[in-house]
């Protein structure tokens, strides 16, 4: 660690906050824009804090208390881990300043060093977020010796660093491996897929069997955690040095953080000239001959300009279409699962007499259009289409093209993106289910419906809060605040709707329940678009 | 018949610098207009509020009669623009971007086949065209930039620094393009800073400095028997020694 790699850290930290743009602006915008993504930040932390302490608060509840160390840690290297997977390959690689840094007088390793550190530093700010309420609540329940506390706090950031160095690591990978190919992306575009979809298959295969009681249920938790932590030693270790304050398991937490980054950091600036070199690089043919060419409609061209945007970017693919991947494989499996198996994987153990009505699947047919588009609407191209013009903005800007077009191009796009999917796993469910064929109709045009209401909506977000001064579009598609409102607001929607559609089903027939909701969802819909009409017209946003 | 009409245009931003003051300039149907100055001047922000880029309150701006603030579809339909540093959509192709341009004008299939033929080849880019504009050099970005500006036969074609970045021969196809517009009744508007190049080839010039027009009119007017970097150098360092006794008065 050398002086120059410190002021180049110093300098990326800078010059990617927003904050200190606040500080040098006179825009008064621009400093609001910062203090609002500090607010969203701050209840983005405190509703993980929440989450996090009430599953803590549970094992200290119920004696369990010595497993808090070893969950903390697991959770911990699972979000530094998927934060970084999805980031480290357009922050470490063919970033926009990488020619200019690249002939300044600074060690390759020193370049690297620095751009990975600024992406630990800020993974660290939401393990802050997690491991305080964790430390009370173990304070509470285990009374600790005070030097637990000092030693947790200096533990904390070694877990995630190896974390970090993990997720980097399979992320230069995937960018290293697509790096030799002509069509690079797709390649990126695919393996990350892949991996996510084998994660999530993994996360299913180890999750709790659902029939049991809260307190058997942690037990069992408590079990596979445990065997996680010796597949995944660093967490383990983390455990018995807080519970047990051993002295080897801390020297091995801090010596394998360190020696792993150092590691990665020295292998990656050996051939990170040459991974950069064939990112940068596009292949060109230079041979075209210009043919018959054919003219689109206005909504069709736009549309066919966010669908080459969405597959030119790996970020964008994996985080737009991954659920509707995730959603067509849930209508596939749905034809060959049967009912109760369904029913077990979503029924939760719970105390006290559940009503006949509810132990049967019939409980849950009025549910599926919400299923499917639980999955297939959980992101929206929407939300971050208009902020991706970026810097190309002028383009839009300076043709006559009105907003509302602009943006009814866009929504066409998101709707042909996800409503073929929800409507195969709306079939898939159905067929499942034995749902019939007049409710399965009905479903149909509720998920066409809901389709519609998600993207308005997420259009409604992405229009309120567009971001067009971005320099990496991972500040728009994963970090946006109108990716994380639209997020929080479809996934805690669509649970209480769920919720209030099969509390419903014991009393109303199904197929009333659809039309009910057919009808609600349509005018849900066209209130927002009027609403979308008029915010669109009074920000100017292009 | 003027196409372009600026009136009494100014432009604070939020810590109310002003960008520009009072800005006056008519360009009229045939003119090949220069626009010089130096940087800071106040170009680009003139240039952004005529083609719609950047909003403002004070003046107003017309293009062949139409208003840019009240009416800008109708502006924007006749209009062409390419900024000094043109950011394309780098995931399509240069051809998939000039048919995003087309359809966004309306131009048939036809015309915009005929049109970046023609164009296409006169820039020696049409081989490039089925590549990703990500694989283009700053110059053949300008280029398809150019095409795309060129592609609906604009009654004004507005251009911040054109020449930067153009080799020789392209430099040369854009000035024969630009009169070619002229002789058909459309008009150029360009800042630059290459002022051989303005001397040649505009018939009007005005100088702007510190966000005030210091001279405009014919070249002929203008220069004289002198050179237009003569002239400006003068102008502009007239208008600093001004400043300065206003300052020490």
């Amino acid at each position: 660690m050398n002086r120059s790699n410190i002021i180049l850290l110093k300098n990326i930290i800078m010059a990617s906050s927003s904050l200190n743009k606040a500080r040098h602006t006179s825009d008064k915008k621009v400093k609001r824009r910062a203090w609002g993504a500090l607010a969203i930040e701050i209840l983005l932390g405190t509703m993980l804090a929440v989450y996090v302490g009430i599953t803590v608060y549970g094992y200290g509840y119920y004696g369990m208390g010595d497993i808090i160390p070893m969950l903390l840690g697991l959770v911990i290297c699972l979000i530094s881990f998927v934060f970084t997977f999805f980031k480290a390959g357009g922050y470490l690689l063919a970033f926009r300043e990488y020619d200019m840094l690249m002939a300044m007088p600074i060690k390759t390793s020193g370049i690297v060093w620095a751009k990975f550190m600024h992406m630990f530093i800020l993974g660290l700010k939401w393990c802050a977020w997690i491991t305080i309420p964790v430390i009370i609540l173990y304070g509470y329940f285990m009374h600790p010796n005070p030097t637990v506390y000092v030693l947790w706090l200096i533990l904390v950031p070694f877990i995630s660093l190896i974390a970090t160095v993990a997720g980097s690591v399979l992320s230069i990978l995937i960018s290293g491996i697509g790096a030799n190919f002509k069509h690079k992306r797709a390649v990126q575009t695919i393996l990350t897929v892949l991996l996510v979809l084998a994660c999530f298959f993994l996360e299913f295969i180890i999750g709790a069997d659902a029939d049991m009681e809260i307190k058997d249920m942690l037990a069992t938790l408590r079990e596979e955690i445990e065997n996680v932590c010796n597949v995944l030693r660093p967490a383990k270790w983390f455990a018995e040095a807080i519970n047990d304050a051993k002295p080897l398991s801390i020297l091995l937490v801090i010596l394998s953080a360190v020696a792993f980054t150092e590691l990665f950091i020295r292998v990656l600036s050996i051939k990170y000239k040459k991974i950069n070199s064939r990112l940068t690089a596009s292949s060109a043919n230079r041979d075209f001959k210009l043919k018959t060419q054919k003219a689109k409609n206005i909504y069709m061209t736009i549309a066919y300009k966010e669908f080459k945007r969405m597959t030119f970017s790996t970020t964008y693919m994996t985080n737009i279409a991954l659920g509707g991947i995730l959603t067509v494989i849930l209508g596939v499996a749905a034809f060959f699962v049967k009912p109760e198996s369904l029913m077990s994987a979503i029924q939760t153990g719970g105390t006290g007499e559940i009503p006949e009505y509810f132990t049967s699947y019939a409980f849950l047919i009025p549910a599926i259009p919400f299923f499917a588009y639980l999955l297939g609407g959980m992101m929206m191209s929407t939300c971050c289409s208009l902020s991706l013009e970026g810097k190309s903005l002028w383009i839009i800007q300076s043709m006559p093209i009105d907003v509302m077009t602009l943006l009814k191009g866009k929504m066409l796009f998101n709707m042909l993106l996800i409503t073929p999917p929800v409507m195969v796993a709306v079939l898939g469910l159905s067929f499942c289910l034995k749902a019939g064929a007049v409710n399965w109709l009905l479903f149909e045009i509720l998920s066409v419906v809901l389709c519609a209401a998600g993207t308005v909506r997420g259009m409604c977000c992405g229009v309120r809060f567009v971001k067009y001064d971005w320099v990496n579009e991972i500040e728009v598609i994963k970090q946006g605040t109108a990716a994380t409102v639209y997020v929080l607001s479809h996934m805690f929607g669509m649970m209480i709707l769920i919720t209030l559609v099969t509390s419903l089903s014991a009393y109303i027939n199904t197929a009333l329940i659809n039309v009910i909701f057919i009808v609600a969802a349509s005018v849900w819909t066209l209130l927002d678009y009027r609403h979308l009409c008029r915010i669109s017209a009074k920000r100017k946003v292009i | 018949m003027s196409i372009l009409e600026i009136k009494h245009f100014s432009k604070s931003y939020s810590n109310n610098n002003k960008a520009t003051d009072d800005v006056n300039i008519v360009v009229e149907s045939g003119d090949i207009y220069g626009f010089i100055g130096h940087n800071g001047a106040g170009k680009s922000t003139t240039i952004k509020a005529t083609v719609g880029v950047l909003e403002f309150e004070e003046g107003d701006i017309f293009i062949d009669g139409n208003s840019v603030k009240k009416d800008p579809m109708a502006c924007k339909r006749i209009t062409a623009y390419l900024p000094d540093n043109p950011d394309l959509y780098e995931n399509l192709t240069g051809i998939q971007y000039l048919n995003f341009v087309a359809d966004i004008y309306g131009v048939s299939a036809e015309d915009r086949e005929k049109r970046i033929k023609e164009y296409g080849d006169r820039l020696e880019i049409t081989s490039a065209l089925g590549d990703l504009i990500e694989s283009y050099s700053h110059g053949m970005k300008q280029k398809v930039a150019l095409i795309s500006a060129l592609i609906h036969e604009p009654k004004l074609i507005v251009l911040d620094e054109p020449f930067v970045g153009l080799d020789p021969k392209a430099a040369h196809t854009l000035k024969e393009i630009m009169h070619e517009m002229c002789e058909r009744g459309s008009a150029v508007f360009f800042s630059t800073h290459v002022l051989d190049v303005a001397q040649k080839l505009c018939n009007k010039v005005c100088i702007i400095k510190q966000g005030k027009i210091v001279t405009h009119g014919s070249i002929e007017e203008i220069i004289g028997d002198s050179s237009l970097e003569d002239v400006f150098l003068e102008i502009t360092d007239d208008s600093e020694s001004q400043s300065a006794d206003v300052a020490d008065s």
